[in-house]
Parts: C-alpha cells; sequence; structure tokens
C-alpha cells in the first residue's frame, strides 16, 4: 500500500520507508515459533522448576523425611501453607498485619529518604559539610539496625514509634551513601558546563547536581528498601503488635507452622513489590538512563 | 551547507527574509529572532556580572575584544608546581575569528580556562572588553572536544538551558530553540537524548547550546577533533556560517594546521610547555570560504609558513 517512491522530502535525516509492511503467511509461521522460543520457553522453563521445587517440598514434609540434622517432620507442607493463606485471607487481621507493616516500611522509609538525600547531597557538595556532618553519620553507620532495638525502646514512647526508627535507621545509611557517592563521582564537567551558561548556585543543584546523582540515589534506595524491610520485621518480631513480622513469630509461638511460612512468603513477596515500585520509579524519572548503557 | 550569500558585517542582526521564504530548501538564519529575545547587548547586561557590559546600550553590535597581558599560570605549588604557559602577550579584536595553534600539552586548554574564568592567571591580567575575568559566565560559551551536554536532558533541554537561566519564558525559550535546532540541522532530534546521537550531532547541540546565549566569546578546544574527516568538514563550514551570522568572536584551539588556517583571521602559535607565543600568522584567504579553499596555492603557502614557524 505504502507508496513505493521515496517523497522528496525536506527531512533528508529520517530514516526512508515506513519498513518492511506486510510479508508472507511463511514469514508469519516463523515469526510465531521465534515468539515461542523467546517468550514461551523460558516461562515454562521457569514454571516447570517452580513446580518441581514445590513438589520436592511437598514430599519431604508429607514423608516426615528426616536426616538426622535436619528433620523436615515440622516443616508445612505447601498443600496446608496454601490452605492457612486461604484462611487468613478471609480474616480480618490480614489487612492489619499488612497494613501495618506497610505503613511502618512507608513512614521509616520515607523519612530515612527525606533525610539521607539532602543530607548526602550537602556532605557531597560541602567541604565544610563533609567535615561537620560526616563524622557522627560514620560512627553509627556500622550500628546494624537490629542492635538499635533495644535502645529504641527506651528511648521511644511507643512501640510502634520505636519499629519505624529501626525501618528508619535501617533505609538511611545505604541512602546516604549512595547519595554522597553519586553527588562525589558527577562529572565535574557538567557543573561547569551550567555556570558557562548562566546557572546560579541553587540552578546548580536543582538542575545539574541533584539529577545528575538520582541514578546513585535511586541505587541507594532501592539498597535501602531491602534493609529496611529486613530491619522492620525483626523490630515486629521482637517488639510488635500487628505487622507481617509480628505475624510470623506469634505462629512460631501459638504453635501455627503453617502460618510461619505463610508469613516468610508474604514478608518476600512484600519485599519484592517495594523493590519493584522503586525500580519503576527511577525508570520513570531517568527515561534517559540505561545502566550499564549508553547513558552518557 | 549552505552557500548562501553572508549576512553583510554591518547588519549582523537584521532580519533575513530570504531565510524564511528559504526555509524548506534550506534552513538558516536564527540570528534575527533571538536578537529579539537578547537584543545585540544582551549578553552582557543578561549573562555574568563578572564581564559586564562597560558600553553604552547602542554600542556597536561588536563586542568580545580579549586582551592577554603578561598572562602566566601555573598549576599546584612547591616542587609540583608546573608553569602551564608564560608571559602571554595577545590582543583579539571584537569579531575576530583566532585559532590557537600548539602541541600537545603546551596550555591551549588552560588558556581556554583562563578566558572561560574557570582559572584564574598565577601571573598578568586578562579582560575581556576591557573587564577584566574574574569567574565563568554565559557571556563566555565553550565547546570542547567531548561534548559535556546533560544526559538527562533532551536536545531542546539542553539548548534552552542558557534562556531558561536568564527567566526567559517558556513559549519563547521552545521557540528560540526550535529555530536555533532548525539552524544546525537538528530540528527532528529535539526529544532526543544526547546519549541518542552521533558525535557531530552532539556537537552541534553543544554549538546550539552555546549560541542561544548569544556570547560576546565563542571559546572551543579542539571542538571538532573527535570526528571523522568529512564530519568536520561540515562542521567548519557550519561553525564559520555561524559565526557570520552571530557576529560573535571566536578562540579555537586545535592541533591541526588546516583547520587553523581555513577557519581563522589569525593563527596564534604556541611553543612547547611552558607555553608562550612564538609567532602569529594573518590568514587573508577570502571569505566566505568553503572547502575548496584548502587547495588553493594561497592556502598552501600559508601552511608552508606555519610549518617553517613550527619547525623554529
Ligand atoms: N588542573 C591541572 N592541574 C595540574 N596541572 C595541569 C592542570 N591542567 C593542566 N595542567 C598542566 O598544564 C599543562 C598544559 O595543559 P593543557 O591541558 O592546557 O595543554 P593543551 O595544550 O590543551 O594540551 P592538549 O593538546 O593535549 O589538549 C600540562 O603540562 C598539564 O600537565
Ligand atoms: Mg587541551
Amino acid at each position: 500500500m505504502a507508496p513505493a517512491s521515496q517523497a522528496p522530502g525536506p527531512h533528508p535525516l529520517k530514516s526512508g520507508g515506513g519498513g518492511g509492511g506486510g510479508g508472507g503467511g511463511g514469514g508469519a509461521l516463523a515469526r510465531a515459533w521465534g515468539i515461542a522460543q523467546r517468550w514461551i520457553a523460558p516461562v515454562a522453563c521457569t514454571a516447570v522448576s517452580l513446580a518441581v521445587c514445590l513438589v520436592l517440598w511437598e514430599m519431604l514434609s508429607r514423608n516426615r523425611m528426616s536426616f538426622g540434622f535436619l528433620r523436615f517432620e515440622n516443616v508445612p507442607a505447601p498443600s496446608k501453607v496454601a490452605v492457612a493463606f486461604a484462611h487468613l485471607a478471609e480474616s480480618p487481621k490480614f489487612i492489619s498485619h499488612v497494613g501495618n507493616s506497610f505503613f511502618r516500611i512507608f513512614a521509616g522509609f520515607g523519612l530515612a529518604a527525606l533525610l539521607a538525600i539532602p543530607l548526602g547531597m550537602i556532605i557531597g557538595r560541602f567541604q565544610l559539610g563533609r567535615w561537620t556532618l560526616l563524622p557522627p553519620m560514620e560512627v553509627l553507620r556500622p550500628i546494624p539496625a537490629v542492635a538499635w532495638i533495644p535502645l529504641a525502646i527506651l528511648m521511644f514512647a511507643s512501640g510502634e514509634q520505636s519499629m519505624i526508627f529501626i525501618t528508619f535507621v535501617g533505609a538511611f545509611f545505604p541512602i546516604l551513601i549512595s547519595t554522597i557517592h553519586g553527588v562525589e563521582s558527577l562529572d565535574r564537567r557538567l557543573i561547569d558546563a551550567s555556570l558557562t551558561l548562566g546557572a546560579g548556585p541553587y540552578s546548580v543543584f536543582a538542575e545539574v547536581i541533584l539529577p545528575g546523582s538520582l541514578p546513585s540515589i535511586v541505587t541507594g534506595l532501592s539498597i535501602g528498601m531491602g534493609t529496611a524491610w529486613f530491619s522492620l520485621v525483626t523490630a515486629e518480631m521482637i517488639s510488635g503488635q500487628f505487622g507481617i513480622g509480628y505475624y510470623t513469630w506469634e505462629s512460631y509461638t501459638l504453635q501455627n507452622y503453617p502460618d510461619i511460612v505463610l508469613g516468610m512468603i508474604i514478608i518476600g513477596v512484600l519485599g519484592m513489590a517495594c523493590s519493584a515500585a522503586i525500580r519503576w520509579v527511577g525508570v520513570w524519572a531517568m527515561p534517559w538512563y540505561r545502566p550499564g548503557g549508553n547513558s552518557v | 551547507m549552505s552557500t548562501s550569500a553572508p549576512a553583510s558585517a554591518t547588519h549582523g542582526f537584521a532580519p533575513n527574509l530570504a531565510a524564511a521564504h528559504g526555509a524548506i530548501a534550506e534552513p538558516r538564519i536564527v540570528a534575527p529572532s533571538l536578537g529579539y529575545i537578547t537584543g545585540p547587548g544582551a549578553a552582557a547586561t543578561a549573562g555574568s556580572p563578572s564581564v559586564s557590559d562597560d558600553s553604552s546600550a547602542d554600542a556597536p553590535p561588536l563586542s568580545g575584544s580579549v586582551e592577554f597581558r603578561e598572562v602566566g599560570i601555573r598549576f599546584g605549588s612547591g616542587a609540583a608546581a608546573v608553569q602551564a604557559v608564560r608571559g602571554i602577550n595577545l590582543s583579539i579584536r571584537a569579531g575576530e575569528f583566532v585559532s590557537i595553534l600548539g602541541p600537545s600539552g603546551c596550555g591551549k586548554s588552560t588558556l581556554i580556562g583562563a578566558l572561560a574564568g574557570f582559572t584564574a592567571p598565577s601571573e598578568g591580567s586578562l579582560f575581556v572588553d576591557g573587564q577584566r575575568v574574574t569567574r565563568p559566565g554565559s557571556d563566555r560559551g565553550v565547546v570542547f572536544q567531548y561534548h559535556n551536554l546533560f544526559p538527562w536532558k533532551t536536545v531542546a533541554g539542553n539548548v534552552e538551558f542558557g534562556l531558561k537561566m536568564r527567566g526567559v519564558g517558556r513559549p519563547e525559550r521552545q521557540a528560540v530553540t526550535a529555530e536555533i535546532l532548525q539552524r544546525v540541522g537538528l530540528a527532528e532530534f529535539a526529544r532526543h537524548y544526547p546519549a541518542q546521537l552521533s558525535g557531530g550531532m552532539q556537537q552541534r547541540v553543544s554549538l546550539a547550546r552555546v549560541l542561544v546565549n548569544r556570547p560576546r566569546l565563542l571559546l572551543m578546544d579542539e571542538p571538532f577533533s573527535a570526528l571523522d574527516a568529512q564530519c568536520r568538514l561540515l562542521m567548519q563550514e557550519l561553525l564559520l556560517e555561524l559565526w557570520r551570522e552571530f557576529r560573535t568572536t571566536v578562540v579555537f584551539v586545535t592541533h591541526d594546521i588546516d583547520e587553523a588556517i581555513f577557519l581563522a583571521d589569525r593563527v596564534i602559535l604556541v611553543s612547547p610547555r611552558p607555553g608562550r607565543i612564538t609567532g602569529e600568522l594573518p590568514v587573508t584567504l577570502p571569505r566566505p570560504r568553503t572547502a575548496e579553499a584548502v587547495t588553493t596555492a594561497e592556502f598552501l603557502s600559508l601552511k608552508r609558513t606555519c610549518f617553517g614557524h613550527l619547525r623554529g
């Protein structure tokens, strides 16, 4: 249908025609086969692999297998976990546990990002900031968030606040360190370029330093999201009321063994979802950035 | 590239109506409407106050004279100190196109850095339009060998940056940007990111980004050395056209003798480190110049003189 002759258009830089249009029936078959190979095969392999693992687990649990030091007699089978999930999904407890954990993550992680990003930019940009603000950070950084739990319980009025604080501590340092690194490794020539184009101090920050260190900041956020979950679940197990970590530990003390595994799976899925959300925000905020690719 | 007649030296900012009519076949001329936005003297008033305009508002359109007085630049201190250039005396007329030619490490980039305001002279002083250079400003645009476009901004975003910094409103910015992109042949790439362009296209964006500011001084540090021969030639011709339209002073650093002669009104020869000016060569080739100029006897004789100079 497309006109064969090239229009003598004023757009010499645009590449020629609209590409190969139709194509014959044989081509379509080959293409279908190509799609099958590219998409269906890997999906099928993944599904089979996961199914085999599930079946193996089911068999080990059902038969109460024991290998001396490693015993499966108390490990619930996946079928039992599925039943437990159906129960939990119906009860209002589910929303309450997940909702509580999510709120703590949002509060703790959000506060950490809100504080760590500007702080990291100041430390990365100004010598004075580095001299004055970095030392206390360096002292606190090696202390794992979990080690803060006893002190946090003493420091804060409510368990809720102390758990948010633990989540905050877990997320804070990865974000801070990545932000500092992002600012420091920013190509100096880009700042110079903005100065020769008339940028003032504020514009240098907003137009160059922030976007330029964004890839590093997003990396820090996704690492921080992982450590935030890790810290939160531990805190909930020790001092929590509600929350998915609390649910998992409570299941152990109440000897609801299928619920333990269910809690673990939910923790994994929620963590994965949060990391995916960060990655998605990163891609959305940086359409120009292709990790490991031709970004500059 | 366009071979249409140059705007005569005396009406650099006059609207070029012919260009508007010929827009489809030969998109060109951006100067008129840029002039409308920024005006001839605007670069000085709106740009950095570091080299402020001392002349009156209806001064002649040409500004951008340069004066090096006994300039020496040293890096580091003590035993590790490196004297990059020494005793540089050089006057450049407003609107002149000067090439600086010298071996690697002789301090060419150092001189560009000093003019841009990144490096302060250790000795002597440096003036642009009679004002001492103290810091970077948008009245002096720089284009480097390897582009320093903002990777997170589109081509249009990069080009309009200077106008944005100056507080020009969005519609105006977009109009001016579209026009100059058209002028450098990149209208269709406005929404692309720098990483999606070829080296030659990136340099054209760099040039456009600097020119929207109407700099009185265009500083170019081996801008075309990373390009292939054919692309370089097109870029050189484009640069000469833009120089004519924008009436700016150009200081062009290169180590390519042909390029230095082809472009410039005057070639400044710099010795190995510590760099000093060992001679200068006025280039009398007629303008406008096209690629054929390099085959003329006059060009070859200039080149021979240049070689002689460089051998000592
Ligand atoms: N920031 C710096 N710190 C220390 N020494 C420097 C610095 N910049 C330049 N130099 C020194 O100054 C001298 C001149 O450098 P410059 O980059 O100006 O040379 P160039 O003529 O541009 O060389 P090329 O043609 O290779 O680009 C060199 O010996 C270099 O070592
Ligand atoms: Mg150099």
